[in-house]
């Protein structure tokens, strides 16, 4: 869970900065949300 | 307010404070991140889950995201809309599968710059929580108030 709450913290600060970004890097940036 | 709702509202104040698109882009990729959740339970349920609809939806997102002020037809959102399952819940991984349509729902909001995507901020969490909360406990259902330390558990694992 930890995993899944950093993850979405950090596509919120990667969205932010590089919104197009964010969807180049789901795996990355998001993977940790699907248990 | 529980420890999940907790985590919840700050992550969706945080939300709330991306310009559109940036909150567009949170919410596709959140929906592409539970795209495996949806597949999989749509086809447990034995439901078609208007994969048509879905990658047209996440395509329209895109564009708005990649070229912000790309319009977003309202037509397409209200398809998304609607196509969101409300069942059967007994399948598992309805959950998942549901969120997953909400955040694309989202997405498309947001690009539409119609605002609240921070309200939203639960689903993309939901899935996980109830997953963490079942292999912990054997049970999805740990969030009520009465089960504080279980949902605190929960948040703390790894």
């Amino acid at each position: 869970m930890v995993a899944g709450i950093e993850a979405v913290a950090r596509a919120v600060d990667v969205a932010a900065q590089d919104p197009a970004g964010a969807l180049d890097r789901v795996p990355e940036t998001m993977g940790a949300i699907w248990p | 307010m529980s420890p999940f709702e907790d985590v919840v509202d700050g992550l969706a104040e945080r939300i709330d404070g991306l310009p559109a698109p940036a909150q567009a882009a949170l919410f596709l990729a959140g929906a592409r991140a539970l795209d495996a959740g949806r597949r999989a339970w749509a086809s447990a349920a034995g439901r078609g889950d208007r994969d048509d609809v879905f990658d047209a939806g996440c395509s329209a997102a895109e564009a708005a995201v990649r070229r912000p002020g790309t319009a977003v037809d309202p037509t397409l959102l209200a398809a998304v809309d609607a196509t969101t399952p409300h069942g059967p819940t007994d399948v598992d991984g309805f959950t998942a599968a549901q969120d997953c349509w909400i955040c694309l729902g989202t997405a498309l909001t947001a690009a539409r710059g119609d605002g609240g995507a921070a309200g939203s901020t639960w689903y993309l969490l939901e899935p996980l929580l109830q997953a963490t909360s079942e292999r912990l406990f054997g049970a999805t259902d740990v969030g009520s108030q009465d089960e504080e330390a279980g949902e605190a558990a929960v948040l703390a694992d790894p």
